[in-house]
């Protein structure tokens, strides 16, 4: 039968351990490069190990996700049929977009800064906490990509890259506490930062905007280029305007459930 | 020769702890959101569980090992979480054995003084490593799983005991 350790020998352990979390910590914190790129192995390992323990939990949990979506392929089969009358009638609301679209000629050089490549990326894990409002995906500095590369998803604006490992990086949310996103608001283009915080309604904020502004609703928020953080002209939401001075961001992408999103990376 | 009973609570105990650091993304896919962690450090509840009712084969360095796994997926500078459950757990040890009566209510009111200790170090942490920190979301969490304690002990006491039972009525 194994002995038991007596109390002293426990106690030793556990002070030892403890001292080598600070310096851990330490050294992590200090940024020292061959610190770094033992993180980044210790963080794909991490990634990795966890994504296949989780797997087959996912697997299971999306079963009736799965079900429910064969249901209504199902159903959208059927109105396919009915789609076809209405795409008649779309084609003439298609001139009034037309003209919706020239509200937009303003921003058309960010438009045209926005034809990067991008590069497919599976979200490995999306783990969310009172700290942090990341995901881990499954491409990293083997597939060039940097810290600050936008990330997407249908063409909107979801986050940035905020730490780079090996073959994965941590994508941080726009809704994130430490997440900064210049933007452009409005058909006047005003300018301010995107700030995440989970207390406000629609978990983000704008600080830094001009002295005087006037938001009009359904306002499109597209990325600036301050300090050539970001490339111009991303989609990234909505204004819904509430009262006189409160207003909603809304984004047209929801952020749970995401399996792949594409890193718009440099020429 | 007595026959050496085995006890796998310790293993499942390990699995479990294992299975609530990883579950985010399990119950995005079954749930759709998160909010819940907002609310409620699982980890926590049931770190404390186990080491108050001492499973002994269950030490500090699966611990240490879970604290980096769990600094890796949420971001944080490697040993913060580790450093957290060890208090955690020196914690549990310690109140268990200067519990005298096992009255349910003082070990409530002990579970919340240890994790208040715990996130009080977190959050020094968090101060001296410049990670910018949420207190109210910290305030809810805390009072969250002070809260819930009671239920997650009701589960986890009734399924551990449960075992203990059958294996002993397998032994006879």
């Amino acid at each position: 039968m194994k002995a038991e350790r007596p109390a002293s020998d426990k106690n030793i352990r556990f002070l030892f351990l403890c001292f080598v979390c600070l310096v851990l910590t330490y050294f992590d914190y200090s940024n020292i490069s061959y610190v770094k790129k033992t993180k980044s192995a210790i963080n794909d390992g991490a990634v990795y190990v966890s994504y296949w323990i989780v797997r087959p939990f996912k697997i299971i949990a999306s079963l009736p996700q799965t079900f429910n979506e064969i249901r209504l392929l199902k159903k959208n089969f059927e109105a396919d049929e009915k789609l076809k009358n209405i795409i008649s009638q779309l084609q003439l609301e298609n001139e009034f977009l037309k003209k919706d679209l020239q509200k937009f000629f303003s921003i058309e050089e960010q438009e045209k800064n926005y034809s990067r490549p991008s590069l497919l990326a599976k979200v490995l894990f999306n783990r969310k906490s009172i700290l942090s409002n990341s995901l881990l995906i499954d491409k990293g500095s083997l597939d060039n990509v940097k810290i600050g590369y936008p990330v997407i998803k249908n063409n909107n604006l979801i986050g940035q890259i905020s730490e780079v490992n090996l073959k994965s990086s941590r994508v941080i949310l726009l809704k994130d506490l430490n997440s900064r996103i210049p933007v452009l608001i409005g058909e006047k283009l005003f300018t301010a930062i995107m700030i995440g915080d989970s207390n406000v309604p629609g978990g983000v904020k704008f600080e830094f905007l001009p002295k005087v502004y006037e938001f009009q609703d359904q306002d499109k928020i597209y990325t600036s280029e301050i300090e050539g953080v970001m490339p111009k002209g991303i989609y990234v939401g909505k204004l819904i305007k509430q009262t006189n001075n409160s207003y909603l961001i809304e984004f047209d992408y929801g952020f749970n459930n995401l399996d792949y999103v594409s890193v718009l990376i440099e020429n | 020769m007595a026959k050496v009973k085995k006890n796998y609570n310790d293993v499942l105990s390990i699995l479990i702890i294992l299975l609530i650091m990883l579950a985010p993304p399990i119950s995005i896919e079954a749930f759709g959101n998160q909010q819940i962690y907002k609310y409620l450090n699982l980890e926590y509840i049931v770190i404390y569980f186990f080491f108050f009712y001492i499973f002994k084969y269950f030490r500090a360095l699966p611990l240490f090992i879970f604290g980096v796994i769990v600094d890796s997926l949420v971001g944080n500078f490697l040993g913060i979480s580790s450093i957290a459950f060890l208090i955690l757990y020196k914690i549990a040890i310690y109140q268990n054995t200067i519990q005298v009566r096992s009255i349910f209510i003082s070990e409530w009111l002990a579970f919340g003084l240890a994790i208040l200790v715990v996130y009080i170090i977190e959050l020094a942490m968090f101060y001296f490593t410049n990670i910018k920190t949420d207190m109210q979301a910290f305030a809810y969490n805390f009072i969250g799983s002070f809260l819930s304690y009671p239920i997650f002990w009701v589960i986890l006491k009734y399924f551990f005991l449960r075992l203990e039972r059958f294996g002993n009525d397998k032994d006879e």
